[in-house]
């Protein structure tokens, strides 16, 4: 199951847009919603809305994207596909910040990509984020992994426990502490870059 | 390949060198020889960088301390920061606008009207537009009660700093004129929409060019001189008005910004303030309320004498006599540079207007910023005047009357613990906004608004420095200052008045020593304590209540003058008086001074002696102080201190049951918890903030049901406190649990059908509708149902009970038994029309959501005419709550989604989602349903992009329920 997982979670966006094309495949657009749904969230709360008006740009942005998409007005020569998207959700942001509670988002016609510096490096941060927290879920369900190393794990490198409570607290000696951190961030670091690539691969 | 010397790194060793470092002989030489090492090591490199990234991501680099995090803005660095707040050049990360940003905290001592009334003016001044006002753009509520105004960036200088441009004296005098003309023009708009300044000064007012801009409208908190007196008395009170100075709030109003417009102005041209502000907080009152202002031309001779004359009229002490409105300073400006006579002069002083001005005044008005203090004060000074009497001349403390004087005493006590809710020092507006409260009775005290009544003189000045002294210092951070003062003068009056011993005098020796410990001067305290004891035992006898808290405060004055032995002779005096008073109204001074003897056992190295003590002080304090008290804290921290200095002391096992850890370690682990403790919740039901202080409870909870049992109606306090603090944190189960424990024990005291039982099953049974456990909720509404039943005939009220079976009935709909729930909706509904009528928001709101229950057995055509008729009646009446109506809306469109209109039910369906999906907790049950809707009308469309979104966001949704930030 955390494999078939891995290896959906894995699928690079063009194989993704691909999919796409076929307006039934379910996996495709549930792949998109899982990706890019947790990013959008964040991006709206960094650029100043609470978490459920975000939850709800969230929502706004890929229905209209999805519209978008459907009614072939997606050009892929115009921008990235994350381009399109963040242009979206700039937007719906944008407009929820305006009204100060959600409407309809009547776009008439879809936003331009966008590559707003600034923008880009909270969406990049977003991004990251969300990769970050999908990569810990795909590593928590790995056989292999059990609960004292990742707990150490996070405990140390995450919350910022001092490593000799961390090994008291699971029950572990400093030098295992050190070990299980050292194991479980290489493990991150393979299961990141991963996700990145497959993330970015329409760069 | 040669063998490397010595062995391999330890993990640790290689992080160690990894993280920075200094690499040990032995790792240095050993890295050089060994590849595997090496390897690891350039690995370990590569971890930290990464790691490194990942905090950032975390947010574990992020430091608390530093600049606030506004989403949506990048602060670029401080403007300026003084007591009010921090002001932060920010951009607008949406629109790449430069921007200030003034955070800052509302004042938490004022009523909700008067909150009310502050975020309504903050809210008309964030619209006032005009060139010479900041613009507000917005304000925002930024997490930790702090506001954060974000306004136009004025790249300008402040007043003072400010020169005109002119190549002559005379043409800069014109330009000066002319930016003082476009002040007060900006003022009088302010005005004119009902907003007052009441802080004005140089500082807020930057100049940039010729263009004056006044900063801080609405923003300057309730009760003006409080603010600007009281709670920063080391500033500037020097821009106060004499009405603001002498502490009538209710005579602050636009006349006020007229006389302090009138010093800045008087300020810039002769580079002196019209009077010499220096002295005490009693002698700045005096001198604003009453010296006359040196005449400007005595200062500076080249002042035109109109000029003059202008200033002093919008300096007169007399409200009356100063302009009537800032237009009006502004007009005498205006006609002072076109040569014209000056009104100032026409000796037309303050014949003006005076109906105009009682009503501005009724129009403008602002109360005080501390009522609650002012009234819980009042009814304690009856108290405490009545107390010292009776005592003195009765000598019968046993009384009925001192009984009853000593209870509302204690309410008064419990109240004021209650208002002043924090002690914590990171809350420094807390301890402001008391300051501005007690400021202005000072202020009132000393300038002998009592004079007339003479005991409600003294009682008041006893009463409120008994009430910081009681309160310990936390709360009364900076109001000592004024008590003692205050009691100084008081004692003056006394012994002035009374010849030799006089409980009166008594009364004032101690307070004034308990004053002097807490600004932490005991030698100078206990020479007053002494006297005080010497006074208290002639005149009211060795063994009266009031003798005993005077041995105790000597007690703790020797305790702080490093006299342990004599601490413990008065300690012990204390306690054996206590001892015999009844016990509930003593039950804190006694644990006060168990602690301290028990702590100074404690130090001498005799556990055996401080065990008891310890202990006996600890569960005195649980019984009567709330998780967040400092004393509470102490007893946890010396209990804690005591297990580690004995481990085989009776508490350890207490102890590591809340605390599992060594017994050495326990005085860290507890001392990391007392913090959290003190801190407020952050959070409200909308949205969860992870303040650890559930978790925290948790373990103090674990405590208390060692010590007490689990069934003590002790613990009933914290549980109430955990219920509040899980839902702050958005914890449901930790509530659940907490409520639950809560009935229990109120089940087990007062019986299954007592009343008092309700308020903890009910948000039990809320918790647990809205999480999943229907079931148990219904169980328990039909509890509530029970229990109301139980209530004799003559006190039931059947909408109450209708309600209880209103939520019995919705708690069987989101479990789905509608068939069970209909006839019990037809039960509340029925009650509900018989006694409201059939045009009731109430009965619409009944009919409304029972018609779920009829979808859901089938009956659609009732359910179609219900919800049809619920709404209809709904949208017609203006009492409709806005969450009523969108209630009736949901359940409206979820009908006709089951009737399969779709195209009537998606534009109710949306209107609902956009306007109510923030209220619905992610875990409810409904908020579920709304999506399921959702996903049928697009299911029903063949839509397999909006079904899959749709499905998205039921994951989404339900993932976050548990874990909102982070990971």
């Amino acid at each position: 199951m955390a494999s078939a997982e891995a290896v959906s979670a894995t699928r690079t966006t063009t194989k993704l847009l691909d999919a796409l094309r076929d307006h039934s495949n379910a996996p495709a657009w549930q792949q998109i919603d899982t990706r890019y749904r947790p990013v959008i969230r964040g991006l709206a709360i960094r650029l100043g809305l609470n978490a459920s008006d975000a939850e709800e740009v969230a929502q706004q942005a890929l229905t209209e994207f999805v519209t978008a998409y459907r009614d072939g007005r997606y050009d892929r020569n115009k921008g990235r596909l994350s381009s399109w998207i963040l242009g979206i959700a700039h937007h719906t942001t944008l407009h929820m910040l305006r009204r100060g509670r959600s409407q309809p988002t009547a776009m008439d016609t879809l936003p331009e990509p966008s590559d707003d510096p600034s923008l880009r490096a909270i969406w990049s941060d977003e991004r990251d984020r969300s990769i970050l927290s999908k990569a810990l879920e795909l590593i928590r369900a790995e056989s292999g992994v059990d609960e004292r190393t990742m707990l150490a794990f996070e405990l140390v490198a995450l919350r910022g426990v001092p490593t000799a409570e961390a090994g008291h607290q699971c029950g572990m000696s400093s030098e295992q502490v050190y070990v299980a951190k050292s194991r479980i961030t290489k493990r991150l670091r393979q299961v990141v870059t991963q996700l990145t690539e497959a993330f970015e691969e329409d760069v | 390949m040669p063998p490397a010397p010595g062995t391999c790194l330890t993990q640790e060793e290689i992080e160690r060198v990894a993280s920075g470092e200094p690499a040990t002989p032995h790792a240095a030489s050993h890295i050089a020889d060994c590849d595997q090492c090496r390897s690891r090591l350039a690995d370990a490199n590569e971890d930290v960088h990464f790691m490194g990234r990942v905090r950032e991501l975390t947010g574990l680099n992020r430091d608390p301390e530093a600049t606030p995090w506004i989403p949506g803005y990048r602060i670029l660095g401080v403007l300026n920061s003084g007591s009010q707040g921090v002001v932060y050049r920010a951009v607008q990360e949406s629109t790449a606008r430069v921007v200030a940003v003034k955070v800052l905290s509302p004042d938490p001592s004022a009523s909700t009207r008067q909150r009310f009334r502050a975020e309504r003016e903050a809210e008309i001044a964030a619209r006032l537009r005009h060139p010479n006002i900041v613009t507000v753009y917005e304000s925002r509520t930024i997490g930790d009660g702090l506001i954060a105004h974000v306004m136009e960036f004025v790249d300008g200088v402040a007043l003072d700093a400010w020169t005109p441009e002119g190549d002559t004296p005379a043409v800069r005098l014109r330009n000066t004129i002319r930016v003082f003309i476009d002040i007060s023009a900006a003022i009088h708009h302010a005005h004119l929409n009902g907003v007052i300044h009441r802080d004005l000064k140089p500082d807020n007012i930057l100049v940039s060019g010729n263009r004056p801009v006044v900063l801080d409208f609405g923003i300057a908190k309730a009760g003006g001189i409080g603010a600007t007196m009281t709670g920063e008395f080391a500033g500037t009170p020097a821009y106060a008005s004499p009405e603001q100075a002498l502490g009538h709030p209710d005579e602050v109003d636009a006349l006020t910004d007229v006389y302090a417009l009138g010093v800045i102005l008087y300020q810039y041209l002769c580079g002196t303030l019209p009077y010499k502000v220096e002295g005490s907080i009693f002698d700045i009152a005096q001198i604003i309320a009453h010296t006359p202002p040196v005449p400007p031309r005595h200062i500076n001779p080249a002042i035109p004498a109109d000029l003059e004359a202008i200033i002093l009229r919008a300096l007169r002490k007399n409200r009356l006599a100063r302009y009537q409105s800032a237009a009006g300073l502004a007009r005498d400006l205006e006609r002072f540079l076109a040569g014209a006579p000056v009104d100032a002069r026409s000796g037309s002083g303050w014949y003006v207007l005076k109906k105009a001005v009682t009503l501005n005044r009724r129009r403008l008005a602002f109360v005080g910023a501390a009522i609650l203090l002012l009234t819980a004060a009042l009814i304690a000074v009856i108290i405490s005047s009545g107390k010292a009497r009776d005592a003195a001349q009765l000598a019968e403390l046993e009384s009925a009357q001192a009984h009853h004087d000593r209870v509302r005493f204690r309410a008064v006590t419990e109240l004021l613990r209650n208002a002043l809710p924090s002690s914590d020092p990171t809350r420094p507006e807390i301890a402001r906004a008391v300051n501005s409260g007690l400021g202005n009775l000072y202020l009132r005290l000393e300038t002998g608004e009592f004079t007339d009544e003479p005991e409600l003189d003294q009682a008041l000045r006893l009463l409120w420095s008994g009430v910081y002294t009681s309160l310990g210092p936390g709360k009364s951070t900076g109001l000592v200052e004024y008590a003692e003062v205050s009691l100084r003068n008081a004692l003056v009056t006394h012994r002035a008045t009374h010849e030799g011993d006089h409980p009166d005098t008594a009364a004032t020796l101690h307070q004034l020593a308990g004053v002097l410990l807490v600004r932490k001067r005991p030698a100078e305290a206990e020479g007053f304590c002494r006297e005080a004891l010497q006074m208290r035992t002639t005149l009211l006898g060795k063994n009266s209540a009031d003798t005993a808290d005077t041995h105790a405060l000597l007690a703790r004055i020797l305790f702080a003058l490093d006299r342990p032995t004599h601490a413990m002779t008065e300690a012990s005096a204390a306690l054996a008086i206590y001892d015999q008073l009844p016990s509930s109204e003593v039950e804190l001074p006694i644990a006060s001074m168990k602690a301290m003897r028990g702590r100074i056992a404690l130090n001498a190295g005799d556990t055996r002696t401080a065990g008891p003590l310890i202990r006996e002080a600890l569960v005195l304090r649980i019984h009567n102080l709330s998780a967040r008290e400092p004393e509470l804290h102490a007893s946890l921290s010396d209990a804690a201190d005591l297990c580690a200095a004995d481990p085989q002391s009776d508490l350890v096992k207490h102890f590591v049951r809340a605390w599992p850890v060594s017994p050495a370690e326990l005085p860290s682990a507890v001392r990391a918890d007392l913090p959290v403790l003190a801190s407020p919740d952050r959070g409200d039901s909308m949205i969860g903030v992870a303040t650890g202080r559930t978790a925290s409870l948790d373990r103090l909870i674990t405590l208390e049901i060692e010590l007490l049992g689990p069934d003590h109606p002790v613990l009933i306090r914290t549980l109430l406190t955990q219920m509040r603090a899980a839902e702050a944190e958005r914890l449901s189960q930790a509530k659940l649990k907490a409520a639950l424990h809560a009935s229990d024990i109120l089940t087990k005291r007062y019986g299954e059908k007592n009343q008092r039982v309700l308020v903890c099953l009910e948000e039990a049974a809320l918790v647990l509708a809205h999480t999943g456990g229907q079931d148990k909720a219904i169980e328990l509404a039909r509890r509530i149902c029970d229990i109301y039943d139980a209530i004799p005939n003559s006190a039931k009220d059947p909408l109450v009970r209708a309600n209880a079976d209103r939520h019995l009935a919705w708690y069987l709909t989101l479990a789905g038994r509608h068939a069970e729930a209909l006839p019990i909706w037809q039960h509340a509904l029925d009650a509900f029309r018989a006694g409201l009528g059939n045009e009731h928001h109430v009965v619409a709101l009944t009919q409304g959501v029972m018609s779920l229950s009829l979808v859901g057995v089938g009956r659609t055509q009732e359910a179609d005419e219900y919800s049809r008729v619920a709404l209809g009646v709904a949208e017609k009446l203006p009492t409709t709550a806005a969450d009523q109506l969108f209630f009736i809306r949901w359940a409206r469109a979820h009908v006709l989604t089951r009737l399969g209109r779709h195209d009537d039910a998606y534009p109710l369906l949306l209107n609902v989602w956009e306007h109510y999906y923030k209220y619905f907790d992610p875990d409810f049950a409904w908020r579920r349903e709304l999506i399921d809707d959702m996903l049928q009308i697009a299911e029903a469309k063949n839509d397999t992009p909006a079904t899959t979104l749709w499905r998205g966001r039921i994951e989404e949704t339900s993932e976050r329920g548990e874990e909102e930030r982070g990971f």
